[in-house]
């Protein structure tokens, strides 16, 4: 009895309280993919980021802020104000902030193998030094592509045809039973020809825009002003109604955006974003009658406007095509985009008088 | 005397290693060395060696076939492995490699708009869809807005 009483006394004794435990301290651990995998590194990338900021930097227009609240062109009467001038020149730091914010966005836009949510990351320091924690493939690619990037760069060109016509004419392109094909320079120039043979179909052409490494934007535009809508007013002198128009913006016209990099020795990385907008002419319009005076008739603009939009990201060879086929709303025509993506010839840069 | 025969055996011993290891044992440099201190034993080798060149063919190869097919299997079990790590690395596309074409993003829009009516198609990387919307007589809605918008002005006195 006393020996087992003995025993459990022993093992009630040698049981942990856990009152009087020291408190145990967890210590946060890295992700293991994070810690085991990757390797951050920072790396320098002033004098990329300055040889791009050597050229002028475009923004791509904004043409639905602009339909709703235009700028006044004409000098006002009353104000006698001239029009505002043109915006000032980026200051050098901020063109500067703004292609290290550009070379971010590409890098995270071709970096091979795509960047892993949580794990990988790729930041651009405000002073020009990119913070990479990658994978070593993703550091050996990153390091490959810079070098490359350092090398003299020529400018790169694209153009987007789009093409409007019965199935048919449409499927010399795009063949029936696929909704995509790749082209090469050749077959483009073959069948370009072919379409424009064809009388049912109807090809538009984007501006063909050469541009360097970061980006290159092209806007040819124009916005017509319309009689929207009208309002009464009451006004003084002499406390009279009058009728007042609202004035609404139609945009008529091109903007393209073009960003595109070597992606290798033959493959182009390409972002284009392609706006197009074309006013109906001639622009109709309605007799409206207010209840001023009596009655009076004003007109009202019913513009018609046919827009296209593009936004796309490809990788092409240079001299390839890529086109898209897909139904119109009639459902008996239908409308390719075709996206062609090459390189400009160097010496043609360096010495254009040669190639006139 | 004891040293000939130490001497004599060393020269054998060089040279049965020097046949072992599929050589020529006049090529070997301490085999050369023996019969240059005795000229006899070049004589005893050529014998040796004219022995081994009346040996029937099939017993002389077939060492050297069995080491071939083991070399051959090893060669293909190489290969094999070879193979597998390629395709495990295929997908690690890097700068310096070609990178098939593609389409990694694409969104085309149509639109046709006049006051009071639009008609939008979407063609994108899932296919294409077609959105109408039709939002009433835009004369209606001319006259509706300005019937709303008279304004009532205080008279100012």
């Amino acid at each position: 009895m006393n020996s087992s009483l003995s025993i459990f006394a022993a093992i009630v004794l040698a049981l942990p309280v856990p009152a009087f435990q020291e408190p145990q301290r967890k210590i946060a651990q890295p992700d293991p993919r994070v810690a085991a995998q990757r390797r951050l590194r920072m790396i320098d990338l002033h004098d990329l980021i300055a040889a791009d900021a050597v050229l002028p930097d475009f923004e791509m227009p904004d043409w639905s802020a602009r339909a709703e609240r235009h700028p006044r062109r004409a000098t006002s009467a009353a104000e006698g104000k001239a029009p505002a001038a043109a915006p000032a020149p980026k200051a050098d730091e901020a063109r500067l902030t703004a292609r290290a914010v550009q070379w971010q966005a590409m890098l995270n836009t071709w970096i091979q193998p795509p960047l892993e949510a949580g794990a990988d990351r790729l930041e651009m320091l405000a002073n020009g030094v990119l913070l990479a924690n990658l994978t070593q493939t993703g550091h050996e690619w990153l390091d490959a592509f810079l070098e490359q990037q350092r090398k003299p760069q020529g400018m790169l060109s694209t153009q987007v045809h789009i093409l409007v016509g019965p199935k048919a004419a449409t499927q010399l392109v795009v063949p029936a039973g696929k909704d995509r094909v790749f082209l090469g320079r050749e077959e483009l120039e073959h069948l370009i020809g072919l379409v424009r043979a064809q009388a049912d179909i109807e090809v538009v052409s984007s501006s063909h825009i050469s541009f360097f490494r970061t980006r290159n934007c092209t806007a040819t535009y124009d916005s017509v002003a319309y009689v929207k809508d009208w309002t009464v007013e009451t006004v003084e002198p002499r406390h009279r109604q009058i009728a007042v128009p609202e004035i609404g913006y139609a945009i008529n016209g091109e903007a393209m955006l073009a960003r595109g990099v070597w992606l290798g020795t033959d493959r182009i990385g390409l972002e284009v974003e392609l706006q197009r907008s074309v006013l109906q002419h001639p622009i109709r319009s309605q007799v409206v009658r207010l209840e001023l005076d009596g009655g009076q008739d004003v007109e009202v603009g019913l513009p018609t406007v046919d827009s296209q939009r593009l936004k796309t990201q490809l990788i092409l060879q240079p001299g390839h095509s890529v086109a898209f086929r897909g139904p119109l709303a009639d459902g008996e025509r239908e409308i390719v985009v075709l996206l062609h993506a090459d390189q400009v010839d160097r010496a043609e840069i360096l010495e254009p008088h040669q190639h006139k | 005397m004891k040293a000939l025969e130490n001497d004599r055996e060393s020269f054998w011993e060089h040279a049965q290693r020097a046949l072992d290891e599929r050589r020529d044992p006049r090529d070997d440099p301490r085999v050369l060395e023996a019969i240059l201190e005795e000229p006899e034993r070049l004589r005893e080798l050529e014998i040796l060696l004219a022995r081994i060149e009346v040996l029937p063919a099939s017993a002389r190869k077939r060492p050297v076939r069995r080491a071939a097919v083991v070399l051959a299997i090893l060669g293909a079990a190489a290969a094999l492995i070879l193979v597998c790590v390629a395709r495990k690395e295929a997908p690690r596309a890097r700068a310096g490699q070609s990178l098939p074409e593609q389409v990694v993003r694409f969104e085309f829009e149509l639109t046709n708009e006049s006051p009071g009516h639009s008609t939008r198609i979407v063609i994108n990387d899932l296919g294409s869809k077609t959105v109408s919307n039709f939002s009433g007589d835009p004369l209606t809605m001319a006259i509706l807005t300005t019937e709303l918008s008279k304004p009532h002005t205080p008279r100012i006195p």
